[in-house]
C-alpha cells in the first residue's frame, strides 16, 4: 500500500514539481495561513487558488478540498486543520512555492489555530464584503498579529448585490487598523480576482528565515493518524534539516523516533522527499502510535543533536465541556469504548474516562474543547461506528474547594460532595465580544444579563456597529447561547470568546427525581439564583418527555433534598387504538410492533421508563420562550 | 367443510364525514356502475379459490352501501349465491346510513338475503350529528329504523359515538336511553368513542397529540381561536369540506361495528354548525369524562338486557355478530372491492386502494353478471382471474406460527370472554403459559388481566389500555 503510494505520487509529481524542490530557495517559499470569520469564504478562496495554480485540474477539485471529513462538508466548517503545497508562476517569471495552512474556524479549536499560525509567516484576511468585520475577524487578526505575522485583507463575495466593497475596506482600516486601500477584491466563488491574491501572496508575505545549519527545531502545527502509518506528524521547520532516518524527539513528551518518511503535502495527498530544510512546511512519519506522543504545539528536534530550548508557546489543551456518553443499548459499551479509542487516535484534544452511572449504566465521561467538538464527536460515533447513544447535558469544569483545604475538578455533577464539605466553588469565566448592529444592542444586553454576564464595555466601531465585552460564565454560554444571540439579533450578531479563567460563584446541585427516585445522569450544576427557575421549566420539560405509566409519576427538582418543583404525569388512563377495518389486521399488528419498538428506546430507571432525549432536556429549557 | 366470510368493500358515500378516514369517496352512477362491474368479475373469480368453503357470514361495508342504487347490491347478492355454497343460516348484514335507504329498498335488500343491517346513528341529537358532518338527522333515523324493521330487518345494529365535541355525560347518557327506548330495540349496539384520525378534517382542527394535558391544551387552543388567524383557518377547513368545488368533492361514509374501540385526541373544537360560520367553540370532552362515558355504557346497556362481548360490541343473547368474531377469532374471511382485506389459509392480504388501478386491472375480462348461471369458468378464465388477482392483492404475507399465536392473543383479548387456554392448546400445541407466562403474569399483577379456569381476559382497566396489554404479546 506504502509502496504504491510512493510511485503514484512520484508519478504525478515527477515533471515540474519535483524538480524546483531539488533546489531549495527560502526566498521563493512562501508560509501563509487564510484567516476569517465563520463563512466569509475562506475555504472556498483556498480552492480557487490551489485551482488557479494548477496543482489539480477542476475535474479532481471537489467543492472543498481543503475539507475531507463529511461532517465538515456538511456543516460548511473546517475542524481538521491542514496544509497544501502549491506551485506558482508568478508575473515576475519566478515559481514560488506556496504552503498554504488551513485553520479551524471555531472558536473551540482555538488553540489549534495559534499553533497553525505559528507555523506561518503570513496570512489572508479574508472579509465578507456584504458582512464587513465581525467578532471572528477581529479575534483572528489580532491572533496573527501575536503571532507576528504580516497581514494583508482580501474582500471576498464582490459578487453579491448587497456587496459594499469600499464600505469594507474602510472599515478594516477603521477597525483593525491594517492597510486595505489596494486589497483584492475577490469572488471565490466566481473565481475573479485569485491572480491579485496570488500575487499578494508572492509580495506582502515575506519568506521564511531560518538556518539549515542549526539544530533541528520545528513545530508540530497539526497531526492525523494513518492505520498504515501510524502518526503523520505537520511540521513547519524553524531550524536545522529533519531527514529521512534520523531520530526525531518531541521536547514536551519526551518521545523519540526513527524518522520513516519525511515530505510535502499535495492537496488530499502525501508526497515524500528527502529531506525538509529551514523555512519549509511538510510531515513526517516515525511509526509513531499514539497521537498523544506527538502533540500539536510540541517542538521535534534531534535526538543526537538537540537544539538548546523549545519552541515557545506549547500547551496542553484541556477540556473546557464535559458529558456523559452511553450507550442505549447498554451490551454496547464495548463498541462505545473501542470507537472512541479509534477516535482519539485523531483527536488529541479529546479526552475520556469510563464512569458508572445508577440510571444508564456503563459509560463514559467524555471531556471536549467546546460544545461543538462534543456535536462532532457524537456525531461521528452515531454515524461512523453506527452507534446509538445516550448523551448527558454537558457541563464545564467546576473548582470545588473543600473545607478540607483541597481543591478538586468537578466533571460529573454526581460528583459533588455533600455541602457541609465545600467550603466554596469556581466555575470557569470567558471574556465574551458581541458585534452586533446597533439595534439590537438592547436586546442582546438583555440576554448577557440573563445568563450572568458582567458588561465591561462598548465599543461603537461605526455608527451602526458596536462590539459589546462581557463577562460571562462559561456554563451559560455552552448550550444554546449561540442560537439566542442569533434569533435576538435576527442572525446579525457575531460572538468570540476565550476563557478568562476562574471565579468563585454561589453554585448548585440541582436533582431530578423521578417517581422518588434520584436519577444521576439528570443532575446538574446551576447558579443559585437560577435555580428555581431552571428546576421548574426542567420538570415541566421531563413531564413532556416521559410518557405516561400505569401508574402517576412525581417529577421533583430538589437542592440538597428540599424540593423546590414538582410536576406529574398522570396514570395512563386509555390506550385503545384499535380499528381494524373490514378485518383488516396487518394495520393493527404494525402499530402494536410499532408500540412495542417504542419501548425498547426506553431507559429502565426504577419502574419507569425513560426515552434517551430526556437526558438532554436541560439544554431545551429555554425553547419556546 | 371449512367456514369463511365474505367482505364487500362499497367505497361510496353521499359525503364524507369530518371524522371519517375510510377508504370512500362520492362518485356518480356512471363510476358506480364500472365498479359494481369490476367488483362482480372479482367475486366471480374467487369461486374456485373459495370451493372448499361454506360461507357463514357476509358484510357490505363502506362507505355507505346503501348509498349506491339498491339494484347493484341485489345483483351482487345473486352472484354470491349463484357462485358461493351459503349456509341457510348465514347472517348477511349490510351498513346503512339514515336518508340513505327507503322502504323500497330496504325490502329489496331484505328479498335478496340480507338479513341483517346496521345503522349508523352516532348521535341522538341534531346539533351533534351537525358537528360530526353527519348528513342526516335523528327524524332521518327513526324513519330507516322503522322502515327496516317494517321491511322484515329483525337483526339491527345501532352505532353510536361517544365524545363528540360538546358532548357531556348526560348528553351521552341520553343516546344510549334514546337507543334503548326504541321499539323493538336494536339486537345489537357498537358504542365506540369518537376516534381522530390523520388526514381527516377533524385532525386538522384537533391536531395530532394524543395525550397529554387536555386542559390547558384546550386553554391554548381555545385562546388560539380567538386571534382571527387560527379561526379562519379553522372555517376554512370546515368549508373545504362542506362545499364541493375545493376539488374534493363532499362525501360520506359509515363506521361499521367493527371499528369498536378508539383513540382520540382531546383537543379543541370546531363550529356545531356544518356551514362553516363559528358560533361557539365546543371542546372535546376530556379524558376523565372520555373514560366515564365509556364505562356508563356498559352499565347502562346491561340494564337494558345488553352484555358487553367485545371492547365495544354489545348484543342481546344470542345476537352477537358473527362477521366480527370471525375476524377476533381468527376464522378464515375474503374481501372483495377496493381495499379490501382477506385472511385465507394463512394468508394475509388486501386489494388495492387505488380505484383506477383496481377498475382496469378488470377491464379485459367478460362481465359475469350476465351470466350468473354459469358455475364453472372454463380454464382460459381461471387463468385470465390469477392473473389479475394477483394485479389488485398486495402486502401478501404468510403466518408463521408465531405470527399466529401473537394474533390469536391481541385479537382475542379484545372479547370479553378473552382467550381460550385449551383453544391455545389445541393450536398450537403448547400451553400458553410456556409461552407467556411471564407477560400474563405480569399484566395480573398489574390488574390488567385475569384468569379464570380456561380462561385468560382483561379486566375493565385492561380494556381501557388494551393496546398496552396487547402490545406485550408481540415477540421481540
Amino acid at each position: 500500500m506504502q509502496e504504491v503510494c510512493h510511485i503514484m505520487a512520484f508519478d504525478n509529481y515527477q515533471n515540474g514539481i519535483w524538480s524546483i524542490m531539488s533546489e531549495f530557495d527560502q526566498s521563493k517559499v512562501r508560509n501563509f495561513c487564510i484567516v476569517a470569520h465563520i463563512d466569509h469564504g475562506k475555504s472556498t478562496l483556498a480552492d480557487r487558488m490551489i485551482e488557479t495554480t494548477g496543482v489539480l485540474t477542476s475535474r479532481e477539485m471537489q467543492n472543498q478540498v481543503l475539507d475531507n471529513m463529511d461532517i465538515e462538508r456538511e456543516r460548511g466548517i473546517t475542524i481538521k486543520s491542514q496544509a497544501v503545497r502549491m506551485i506558482y508562476k508568478a508575473k515576475d517569471g519566478e515559481e514560488y512555492v506556496f504552503n498554504m495552512i488551513d485553520t479551524p474556524g471555531h472558536v473551540d479549536f482555538g488553540y489549534e489555530v495559534s499553533r497553525s499560525l505559528a507555523a506561518c509567516d503570513g496570512a489572508i484576511l479574508v472579509v465578507d464584503a456584504t458582512q464587513g468585520v465581525e467578532a471572528q475577524t477581529l479575534a483572528n487578526v489580532y491572533l496573527a498579529l501575536d503571532h507576528d505575522l504580516d497581514v494583508f485583507p482580501v474582500i471576498n463575495k464582490i459578487d453579491l448585490p448587497s456587496a459594499r466593497p469600499d464600505e469594507v475596506k474602510e472599515e478594516i482600516e477603521d477597525v483593525i487598523g491594517i492597510e486595505a486601500h489596494d486589497a483584492p477584491l475577490v469572488s471565490a466563488k466566481l473565481g475573479t480576482g485569485i491572480e491579485d491574491v496570488l500575487e499578494s501572496v508572492v509580495h506582502r508575505i515575506p519568506a521564511p528565515t531560518g538556518d539549515s545549519s542549526k539544530p533541528l527545531k520545528a513545530l508540530i502545527f497539526d497531526s492525523v493518524y494513518d492505520s498504515y502509518r501510524g502518526v503523520i506528524v505537520f511540521v513547519r521547520v524553524r531550524d536545522g534539516v529533519l531527514k529521512k532516518g534520523m531520530t526525531a524527539k518531541c521536547m514536551a513528551s519526551g518521545a523519540s523516533w526513527e524518522v520513516v518518511e519525511v515530505g510535502y503535502f499535495g492537496p488530499g495527498q502525501f508526497i515524500p522527499c528527502d529531506e525538509l530544510v529551514a523555512g519549509s512546511v511538510g510531515y513526517f512519519t516515525a511509526s509513531i502510535k499514539n497521537i498523544q506522543d506527538a502533540r500539536v504545539g510540541d517542538t521535534v528536534t534531534s535526538a543526537d543533536d538537540p537544539c538548546e530550548e523549545a519552541l515557545p508557546g506549547y500547551k496542553k489543551v484541556m477540556p473546557m465541556v464535559y458529558c456523559g456518553l452511553y450507550p442505549a443499548d447498554t451490551a454496547k459499551y464495548p463498541e462505545l469504548r473501542d470507537a472512541l479509542e479509534k477516535l482519539q487516535l485523531n483527536d488529541a484534544s479529546l479526552f475520556y474516562e469510563p464512569e458508572t452511572s445508577q440510571a444508564l449504566g456503563f459509560g463514559f465521561r467524555a471531556g471536549f474543547l467546546g460544545l461543538l467538538h462534543l456535536e462532532v464527536i457524537q456525531e461521528r460515533l452515531e454515524r461512523e461506528y453506527n452507534l446509538d447513544l445516550v448523551t448527558t447535558a454537558p457541563g464545564v469544569v467546576y473548582k470545588v474547594h473543600k473545607t478540607d483545604g483541597t481543591v478538586f475538578d468537578l466533571t460529573n455533577p454526581a460528583n459533588l460532595p455533600d455541602p457541609a464539605e465545600i467550603d466554596y466553588m469556581e466555575e470557569p469565566i470567558v471574556n465574551g465580544e458581541i458585534m452586533v448592529t446597533t439595534e439590537y444592542v438592547g436586546s442582546i444586553m438583555q440576554l448577557c444579563q440573563e445568563r450572568r454576564g458582567k458588561y465591561i464595555s462598548t465599543e461603537y466601531i461605526e455608527a451602526t456597529r458596536a462590539v459589546l465585552k462581557y463577562e460571562l460564565p462559561l456554563n451559560e454560554i455552552i448550550y444554546d447561547f449561540f442560537d439566542a444571540l442569533k434569533s435576538r439579533s435576527r442572525g446579525y450578531a457575531s460572538f468570540d470568546y476565550e476563557i478568562k479563567g476562574y471565579e468563585q460563584s454561589e453554585l448548585v446541585k440541582l436533582d431530578i427525581l423521578i417517581n422518588h427516585e434520584q436519577v444521576d445522569a439528570l443532575s446538574f450544576i446551576v447558579h443559585k439564583d437560577g435555580a428555581y427557575d431552571r428546576g421548574r421549566k426542567m420538570c415541566e420539560k421531563l413531564k413532556g418527555e416521559i410518557p405516561r405509566h400505569l401508574f402517576e409519576i412525581p417529577i421533583q427538582a430538589a437542592i440538597g433534598g428540599k424540593i423546590i418543583a414538582r410536576e406529574t404525569v398522570r396514570a395512563m388512563r386509555k390506550d385503545v387504538l384499535a380499528k381494524c377495518y373490514g378485518g383488516d389486521i396487518s394495520r393493527k399488528r404494525k402499530l402494536l410492533e410499532k408500540q412495542k419498538e417504542g419501548k425498547k428506546k426506553m431507559r429502565q430507571i426504577g419502574s419507569v421508563e425513560i426515552p434517551q432525549q430526556a437526558f438532554l432536556s436541560v439544554l431545551k429549557l429555554d425553547e419556546g420562550n | 367443510m371449512k367456514t369463511l366470510g365474505i367482505y364487500i368493500h362499497i367505497p361510496f358515500c353521499k359525503q364524507k364525514c369530518l371524522y371519517c378516514d375510510f377508504l370512500s369517496f362520492p362518485e356518480g352512477r356512471a363510476q358506480q356502475a364500472l365498479y359494481f362491474a369490476a367488483l362482480s368479475k372479482e367475486i366471480g373469480m374467487g369461486t374456485e379459490e373459495c370451493s372448499d368453503y361454506e360461507v357463514v357470514s357476509i358484510f357490505f361495508g363502506g362507505g355507505t352501501p346503501t348509498s349506491v342504487s339498491a339494484d347493484f347490491i341485489v345483483k351482487t347478492m345473486e352472484l354470491l349465491k349463484n357462485r358461493y355454497k351459503i349456509r341457510s343460516d348465514a347472517e348477511v348484514t349490510i351498513e346503512c346510513n339514515p336518508g340513505t335507504a327507503d322502504f323500497e329498498s330496504l325490502k329489496l335488500y331484505r328479498e335478496s338475503g340480507i338479513n341483517r343491517i346496521s345503522i349508523g346513528l352516532q348521535s341522538a341529537k341534531d346539533d351533534e350529528l351537525r358537528r360530526l358532518g353527519r348528513i342526516h338527522d335523528l327524524k332521518q333515523f327513526e324513519d330507516c329504523y322503522k322502515n327496516a324493521r317494517a321491511a322484515g330487518f329483525d337483526n339491527v345494529n345501532v352505532d353510536l359515538m361517544s365524545a363528540i365535541p360538546g358532548q357531556s355525560l348526560t348528553d351521552w347518557e341520553n343516546n344510549l336511553n334514546y337507543v334503548c327506548s326504541l321499539s323493538p330495540k336494536p339486537e345489537h349496539i357498537s358504542a365506540y368513542s369518537l376516534i381522530i384520525e390523520e388526514g381527516t378534517p377533524f385532525y386538522d382542527m384537533y391536531g395530532d397529540d394524543m395525550d397529554g394535558d387536555s386542559d390547558r391544551k384546550l386553554q391554548e387552543s381555545i385562546s388560539d381561536n380567538m386571534d382571527g388567524d387560527s379561526d379562519r383557518k379553522l372555517q376554512e377547513s370546515i368549508s373545504d369540506n362542506m362545499d364541493g368545488d375545493s376539488g374534493r368533492e363532499p362525501q360520506e361514509c359509515i363506521s361499521d361495528d367493527m371499528n369498536g374501540d378508539s383513540c382520540r385526541k382531546p383537543q379543541r373544537d370546531i363550529s356545531d354548525d356544518r356551514c362553516g360560520t363559528m358560533k361557539k367553540i365546543l371542546p372535546l370532552p376530556d379524558e376523565d369524562t372520555e373514560r366515564e362515558m365509556y364505562h356508563r355504557t356498559r352499565e347502562i346497556l346491561k340494564q337494558n338486557g345488553y352484555h358487553r362481548y367485545e371492547i365495544s360490541n354489545y348484543s342481546l343473547d344470542n345476537r352477537e355478530c358473527l362477521h366480527n368474531k370471525r375476524y377476533w377469532q381468527g376464522g378464515d374471511y375474503i374481501g372483495f372491492g377496493l381495499g379490501a382485506a382477506s385472511l385465507m389459509d394463512n394468508k394475509r392480504f388486501h386489494n388495492t386502494g387505488d380505484f383506477q388501478k383496481y377498475l382496469s386491472a378488470f377491464e379485459p375480462v367478460k362481465a359475469v353478471g350476465d351470466e350468473l348461471n354459469k358455475n364453472n369458468l372454463n380454464d382460459e378464465e381461471k387463468c385470465n382471474g390469477k392473473t389479475i388477482i394477483s394485479v389488485i392483492r398486495e402486502d401478501e404475507e404468510n403466518l408463521d406460527k408465531t405470527a399466529k399465536m401473537e394474533e390469536f392473543m391481541f385479537l382475542g383479548l379484545r372479547m370479553v370472554n378473552g382467550v381460550s387456554k385449551a383453544e391455545f392448546k389445541s393450536r398450537f400445541g403448547e400451553n400458553i403459559e410456556n409461552i407467556y407466562g411471564d407477560v400474563i403474569d405480569g399484566l395480573v399483577s398489574d390488574g390488567l388481566m385475569e384468569t379464570e379456569n380456561e380462561n385468560i381476559y382483561l379486566t375493565e382497566r385492561g380494556l381501557d389500555l388494551s393496546n398496552y396489554c396487547m402490545a406485550k404479546f408481540i415477540f421481540e
